[in-house]
C-alpha cells in the first residue's frame, strides 16, 4: 500500500508530481463510487494540486502533508459541500459554508481534499448499512476485501512510481486483480465506512473519520488499515455533526501507524493556532507531539514499557483464532523486550454492563443532538400538505397542531429506522419515569468503569484487546442481523470510548481461509497518544514481516 | 352601531372584575366576598427572567439585541447549525453573579449546564441551555418597600390606613430561592390571513368560501440571548407586594447595570405563581401565568386570578395546577395547559459544555468575593452620604446623583478635572455648579433623547432610562465646563448650549474650551470694558436718553432697553449682572440724579 511516507519521499525527490498523485487517486477514487457521499470535481482537485506542486518548486511547503489527497467522513463540515451526516433529512443542495476546524487545519497544511466518504446515518451502526432509505441497495459500501494481502503488499518505490504514472486502465487492473469476480460483497464495517474505504483502495492517503463507540476502529479493523480514537477532547468537535457529544471524537484511518502520526501531528500543530471553538477541548499538552526515537536493536524496542491484558475481555463469544492471534500479539510485545501482564482488576459484570450503559448514554445525548431537525432551518421538510392538515385538526380526535404534525412527517421520512430506534430509545431513558433507572445508573456505571481502567493505566502503559472478534459479515445477510446483535460488536471498542482513552487499532493477524485481516487494539492513557503510536507501529512492523 | 357593541363588550370585560361579589384587597391579599363571608390570602411566587444587558449572546459572539441602541445578529450557533459548539461568554457570567450578589445570594464555585428539552419553532436547539440541578446561585434575599404610585394613594392607601393593619413604610422580604443562567429563545409572531378558497365551494356555502391562515413567523434574533432567571420563594401575600418586588427587582438590576428593565421591550419578564389559602389552611391548586410585561398586569393578573380561584373554590369546582397566560385586551387569564399535559423536560447534563467554575479565568480576579467587591455600585444610600461628606453637595443634589451610578461616575470625573485646575474658589460652590449642571440641564437632555426614542414612552415606568450611562458627555468635557463656568469664562447659559451642542453626534468628542471658543463664547466681566460698551449704546441712543431723564417709571423701561441692546453688541457674552453694574454707572455720568 502507498503509505504517506512513500508519497513524501516520491515527491521529494520529484519522481513524481503532486498532480500526478491526486490523478492516481482521482482513478482509485473512480472505483468506488459507493464510498463516496460527494466528491470534489477533478479540476479543482487538479488545481490545488498544481499549486502545490509550486509551492513544492519554490521550497515554500506548507506542511509535511502538502500536496496529499486525503477523505473526510460525511459528518464533518467542508464548506463547498451539503453536510449531510448520511441522512436523508439533512439530503440538500445547499452548501454548510464554513470547515470543520479538524478539515480547516488540513487544508491549512496544503492536503487535498478528494470528497466526503459514506457513513451510517449520523454515526448510528457498526456495518455501514443503515444509509438514507432513497439510496438503493446497491449503492452500499463494500468491503475492499483481501485485506490482508493488501495490508501486506508493499510496493518498492520504483514499482510505485510505475503504478502512479500508468494509465487509469492500467493502474486498476493492477490493484483489482484481487477482488475480481467477487459476487459476494461483506460489510466495510462502520460508522465510518466510507474513509476505512477509501484508504484501503488507495483513493485517499488518510481519511477523517469520528469515533463514538467504535466508528473509527471497526471499519479500520475489517478492511485492514490503521485507525485512531484520540483523546476525548484532543482534536476540536467543531464543525463535527454531533451525535452522542461526550463520547464523539475525531479520528484518523490511515493505511499504517506513522502515517496516523503524521497526520495526528499536523492536526494540532494547526490547532494551536487556530481559536477555541469547542468548549470540551483540552488544553494542549506539549509531549503529544514530540517524536520518539527508536531502538537500535528489535530486543530493545520496547524496553520499559508495561502492557496489560485484561481478561475482562475474553468473552464467551469470543472463537479460538481470535484468542491465539491475541496471545500471539502479547508474546510478540514481550519478543520487543516489552512486560506483558494478565490482569483482573477490569470487573468483567462492569465491563459486559458497559455496553448497555454505552447504548443508554448515546442514545440519550443522540434524542438530545437530533432534536434541531425538523426541517424549518435546513435540510429536508416534508410537504406537509396544508389543507389536509387543517382538515386533520378539525377531527376532535387529533391531540397535535399543524406544527407538530409537520414535524412528525418531516422526521419520520427524513430519519432511517435505526435512527429513529435510537431517537425514541434516547427519549424514554431521559424521561422523568426512567431518568434514575436508566440515565443516571448508565452514567454511574460509566464513571465506575472509566475509574477501573484508569487505575490500570496508572500501574501499566497500555492494555492490549481485539478491535473486534468478528469477520465482517456478509452484507446481503446484515439486513436480517437484528439490531442488537449488531451493537454486540461494540464490545471491545467501547470502554475505551466511555473512559475518554485514546485507541489504536491496527490489523494483525488473518482469518484462515479468509480474507480478511485479525486486528489488534492498543488502549493507553487520556492523552498518551505518543504510547500508542510507538508501541503500535513496533507491532505492526512485526506484523507484517 | 356595531363599533359601539363592540365598545361596550370591550367595557363590560374590562369592568368584570370590579362588578364581581369578590373582593380583592391588594394591600393585605384577601379575597372576601363583599357581602363576608370566607376569607382567603392570596400566596404568590414570582420567576423572573431578565435579559443580561451585554455586547454578546450567552453561548455565541452574536451581538445581543437587548443592546442600547444596537441591532442583534445571529451566528450559526445560535440558529442550531449541525457541528457548532456554545462557547460561554465570560461577561455574562460576571453579570449574574453581580445579580447574584445584589440579591444576597449564596454563589456557587461550581454550577453545571443542563439541556431542557422541549419542542417549539423558537427553539432551535430543541433544548434550552439552562441550569437546573446546579444552578450559579441559591438562597437570597430581597428587602424592598412598598410600590408608591399616585393611584395607591388615592384609591387603595385610604383603604389600608383605614384598616390600620398596613404602614406603606413597612419593608416586604422575599427570599431567593435561586439565580441561574439560561438561553432565550426566538420570538413567534403570528398573523392571520383570509384567502379565498376557489376549489369546490359553492355560493350557498359561505363559511367554505375564505379559509383563514394563520402564519407564525420566527424571529431569532433573540435566540440565545443571555438570560438571568430569578425564583422567589412563595413569601408574597398580596398583589401589590408582587409589583413592589418587581419594581424593587427592575430598579436593582438597573442600578447593578446588569438588565435595562424594559419590560415592554421584554428584556425583563414575570411568571407568577399564584394559589389561594383559606381560613383552614387549605389550599387551591397553584397556577403559573405565564410572560406578564409589565407591572400593572402583574398586579392584574394576580387579582384576576384570585377572584377566580376563590369562585371555583367557593363552587367546588376542584381544578388542578394550570399554566395560564393573560390576556391584555380581555383582561383575563386563559388556559394554555393541565398539569396532566406538563411537559416532560427531559433534564440532560449539557455534555457540550465543562461545568461553570468561577475562578480567574472567568472573573477576571481570582476569588468571587474580590470580584464583587470590585464590581458592585455602591449602595445609593451609602453613595448619597459619601458625595455629601467629601463634596459637601446638598441633600437634593447628593439624592439624584446617587440613584445612578453613572452619575455618580461623571460626577466624580468632573470633580476630578475641576479640582485638577486648581481653582481659588471654594470647594463647596465648585461641587454645586458641577451637580447643578449634571442635574438640571444634563439630566433634561438625557431624558429628551431618551424621549425621542420611540418605546420610551412607558406608562408604569417611572425610572425609565434617565441614566447618565447614555449620556454622551465624559467626566473631563463636563469639568471642564464647570470649570470655565468658576473663571467665569462663560455663563450658565453659554455652558446650556454648550452641553447641547455637546450632545449631538457632530460636537460628541470635541473639547468644551474650543467649541466654546468657535461658538464665540467668552464672558466680558471687566467691568471698564462693560462700561465702554454702554457708552456706545448711549451714544447712539439720545433719544432714548432723554426719555430716561423724565424719569419715573421709564427708568426702568430705558435700562431694560439698553441692557438688551448692549448684550446684542456683546454677542450675548457681557455678564449680566455686572453689566447691569457698569449701565448703572454709566447712566449715573450721563444723567445724574434722575429717579
Amino acid at each position: 500500500m502507498l503509505t504517506i511516507q512513500q508519497a513524501q519521499r516520491l515527491l521529494r525527490t520529484g519522481a513524481i508530481s503532486s498532480e500526478q498523485l491526486v490523478l492516481f487517486c482521482v482513478t482509485r477514487a473512480a472505483t468506488i463510487s459507493d464510498a463516496w457521499e460527494r466528491r470534489i470535481d477533478t479540476h479543482t482537485l487538479l488545481e490545488q494540486a498544481r499549486q502545490s506542486d509550486f509551492r513544492r518548486a519554490q521550497n515554500k511547503l506548507l506542511s509535511p502533508l502538502d500536496g496529499i489527497p486525503f477523505s473526510v467522513k460525511a459528518n464533518l463540515a467542508v464548506a463547498s459541500l451539503p453536510l449531510t451526516a448520511g441522512s436523508a433529512i439533512l439530503e440538500t443542495n445547499a452548501c454548510v459554508g464554513y470547515h470543520a476546524q479538524v478539515v480547516d487545519a488540513l487544508l491549512q497544511s496544503g492536503a487535498v481534499l478528494m470528497g466526503t466518504t459514506t457513513m451510517d446515518e449520523f454515526g448510528m451502526g457498526s456495518l455501514g448499512i443503515n444509509r438514507p432509505k432513497s439510496k438503493t441497495t446497491t449503492s452500499r459500501t463494500k468491503n475492499p476485501i483481501s485485506g490482508w494481502h493488501r495490508h501486506t503488499k508493499r510496493f518498492s518505490d520504483e514499482e510505485m512510481i510505475k503504478m502512479i504514472l500508468h494509465s487509469p486502465e492500467t493502474i486498476n487492473t493492477r490493484l483489482q486483480q484481487d477482488d475480481e469476480s467477487n459476487v459476494i460483497f461483506y460489510s466495510p464495517g462502520g460508522s465510518s465506512s466510507g474513509s476505512a474505504v477509501t484508504v484501503a483502495q488507495q483513493a485517499a492517503l488518510f481519511s477523517l473519520g469520528s469515533d463514538t463507540g467504535g466508528s473509527v476502529r471497526l471499519p479500520a479493523a475489517w478492511c485492514a488499515v490503521a485507525g485512531l480514537k484520540p483523546t476525548y477532547g484532543c482534536l476540536s468537535r467543531d464543525g463535527l455533526v454531533a451525535y452522542a457529544s461526550s463520547l464523539d471524537t475525531v479520528g484518523i484511518l490511515a493505511p499504517t501507524v506513522s502515517c496516523l502520526s503524521v497526520v495526528w501531528r499536523e492536526l494540532l500543530q494547526q490547532q494551536l493556532r487556530q481559536p477555541r471553538q469547542d468548549s470540551t477541548l483540552r488544553p494542549f499538552q506539549h509531549n503529544s507531539i514530540q517524536t520518539y526515537s527508536s531502538a537500535s536493536t528489535r530486543q530493545k524496542l520496547l524496553e520499559r514499557v508495561k502492557v496489560a491484558v485484561p481478561t475482562a475481555f475474553v468473552i464467551k463469544e469470543m472463537s479460538q483464532p481470535v484468542r491465539d492471534n491475541w496471545k500471539n500479539a502479547a508474546r510478540r510485545l514481550e519478543e520487543m523486550g516489552a512486560t506483558v501482564d494478565v490482569i483482573d482488576t477490569i470487573s468483567p459484570q462492569v465491563l459486559q454492563q458497559a455496553l448497555a450503559a454505552y447504548y443508554v448514554l448515546a442514545c440519550a445525548e443522540a434524542t438530545s443532538n437530533l432534536g434541531r431537525y425538523d426541517g424549518f432551518r435546513y435540510g429536508s421538510t416534508a410537504d406537509c400538505d396544508r389543507t389536509n392538515a387543517v382538515r386533520d385538526i378539525d377531527q376532535p380526535q387529533s391531540k397535535f397542531s399543524l406544527l407538530e404534525q409537520q414535524y412528525a412527517q418531516t422526521r419520520t421520512r427524513g430519519f432511517g429506522s435505526e435512527v429513529i430506534r435510537r431517537i425514541l430509545c434516547g427519549t424514554s431513558v431521559l424521561s422523568s419515569d426512567h431518568y434514575h433507572t436508566h440515565y443516571e445508573a448508565a452514567a454511574k456505571l460509566r464513571a465506575v468503569l472509566a475509574q477501573q481502567m484508569r487505575d490500570v493505566l496508572e500501574q501499566y502503559d497500555l492494555l492490549l484487546v481485539p478491535t473486534t472478534f468478528n469477520m465482517p459479515p456478509r452484507i446481503d445477510e446484515a439486513n436480517s442481523i437484528d439490531s442488537t446483535a449488531m451493537m454486540a460488536n461494540d464490545i471491545m471498542t467501547v470502554p475505551a470510548s466511555l473512559g475518554g482513552f485514546p485507541a489504536l487499532s491496527i490489523p494483525y493477524g488473518h482469518w484462515e481461509r479468509a480474507p480478511f485481516a485479525m486486528s489488534m487494539q492498543l488502549v493507553a492513557a487520556q492523552q498518551d497518544e505518543q504510547k500508542l503510536f510507538r508501541v503500535a507501529e513496533a507491532l505492526q512492523d512485526y506484523a507484517v514481516d | 352601531m356595531q363599533l359601539k357593541n363592540c365598545l361596550r363588550a370591550r367595557f363590560n370585560q374590562r369592568n368584570a372584575r370590579f362588578f364581581s361579589n369578590w373582593k380583592v384587597d391588594s394591600w393585605s391579599g384577601e379575597v372576601k366576598l363583599s357581602k363576608g363571608g370566607p376569607v382567603y390570602q392570596v400566596i404568590v411566587g414570582l420567576e423572573i427572567h431578565a435579559q443580561l444587558n451585554i455586547r454578546d449572546k450567552l453561548f455565541s459572539p452574536a451581538i445581543s439585541s437587548g443592546m442600547y441602541g444596537q441591532s442583534s445578529s445571529i451566528y450559526p450557533f445560535d440558529v442550531a447549525v449541525p457541528g457548532k459548539l456554545p462557547l460561554l461568554s465570560a461577561e455574562a457570567v460576571q453579570k449574574a453573579v453581580l445579580v447574584a450578589a445584589a440579591l444576597q445570594c449564596d454563589i456557587h464555585t461550581t454550577s453545571r449546564f443542563e439541556r431542557k428539552h422541549y419542542t417549539y419553532a423558537d427553539l432551535p436547539l430543541s433544548y434550552q441551555i439552562t441550569q437546573q440541578r446546579w444552578p450559579l446561585a441559591e438562597n437570597g434575599l430581597l428587602e424592598c418597600s412598598y410600590l408608591s404610585t399616585p393611584k395607591n394613594k388615592l384609591n387603595d392607601g385610604q383603604f389600608a390606613r383605614s384598616t390600620g393593619k398596613f404602614d406603606s413604610k413597612q419593608s416586604i422580604c422575599c427570599r431567593i430561592q435561586r439565580v441561574q443562567l439560561e438561553q432565550d429563545t426566538g420570538k413567534t409572531t403570528s398573523t392571520t390571513r383570509s384567502q379565498i378558497c376557489s376549489n369546490g365551494s359553492t355560493e350557498s356555502d359561505l363559511s367554505a368560501a375564505t379559509i383563514k391562515t394563520t402564519y407564525s413567523l420566527v424571529d431569532f434574533s433573540r435566540a440565545g440571548c443571555a438570560l438571568v432567571e430569578i425564583v422567589t420563594a412563595p413569601d408574597l401575600r398580596s398583589s401589590l407586594q408582587a409589583a413592589s418586588v418587581v419594581h424593587s427587582l427592575r430598579h436593582l438590576l438597573r442600578f447593578t447595570g446588569t438588565c435595562l428593565g424594559r419590560m415592554e421591550d421584554g428584556n425583563l419578564r414575570v411568571d407568577c405563581n399564584v394559589n389561594l389559602q383559606n381560613e383552614q389552611q387549605r389550599r387551591t391548586p397553584r397556577i403559573e401565568i405565564k410572560n406578564l410585561n409589565s407591572i400593572q398586569q402583574v398586579r392584574d393578573a394576580i387579582e384576576y386570578e384570585a377572584v377566580r380561584q376563590a369562585e371555583n373554590f367557593e363552587n367546588l369546582v376542584g381544578g388542578v395546577e394550570e399554566t395560564r397566560t393573560w390576556d391584555v385586551l380581555k383582561r383575563k387569564t386563559t388556559l394554555i395547559r393541565t398539569k396532566d399535559q406538563a411537559i416532560d423536560y427531559r433534564f440532560l447534563p449539557e455534555p457540550d459544555l465543562p461545568p461553570l467554575v468561577l475562578n480567574g479565568h472567568v472573573l477576571g480576579v481570582p476569588t468571587i468575593k474580590q470580584f464583587v467587591l470590585r464590581n458592585s455600585p455602591e449602595l445609593p444610600a451609602l453613595a448619597e452620604q459619601r458625595l455629601r461628606s467629601t463634596y459637601q453637595l446638598s441633600e437634593y443634589h447628593a439624592h439624584v446623583i446617587a440613584r445612578d451610578p453613572a452619575a455618580i461616575r461623571l460626577f466624580e470625573e468632573a470633580m476630578h478635572f475641576v479640582n485638577y485646575s486648581s481653582l481659588d474658589t471654594q470647594p463647596s460652590l465648585a461641587s454645586k455648579t458641577t451637580a447643578n449642571l449634571l442635574c438640571n440641564d444634563l439630566f433634561s437632555l438625557v431624558k429628551k433623547a431618551a424621549e425621542r426614542q420611540a418605546h420610551a414612552f412607558i406608562l408604569d415606568d417611572d425610572d425609565e432610562v434617565v441614566s447618565m450611562s447614555h449620556a454622551k458627555i465624559n467626566g473631563s468635557q463636563l469639568g471642564e465646563i464647570a470649570t470655565m463656568i468658576l473663571q467665569e469664562r462663560i455663563s450658565s447659559t453659554m455652558a446650556k448650549k454648550l452641553l447641547a451642542l455637546l450632545f449631538t453626534d457632530e460636537c460628541a468628542d470635541r473639547n468644551p474650551s474650543d467649541l466654546a471658543h468657535d461658538q464665540g463664547f467668552r464672558l466680558i466681566t471687566d467691568q471698564e470694558e462693560l462700561r465702554e460698551l454702554c457708552r456706545a449704546i448711549l451714544r447712539d441712543h439720545p433719544e432714548e436718553i432723554e426719555v430716561y431723564k423724565r424719569g419715573g417709571k421709564f427708568i426702568q423701561k430705558m435700562n431694560k432697553l439698553f441692557t438688551g441692546k448692549a448684550m446684542s453688541l456683546s454677542n450675548g457674552n457681557a455678564h449680566p449682572e455686572r453689566l447691569q453694574d457698569a449701565l448703572c454707572d454709566v447712566l449715573n455720568d450721563v444723567a445724574p440724579g434722575i429717579k
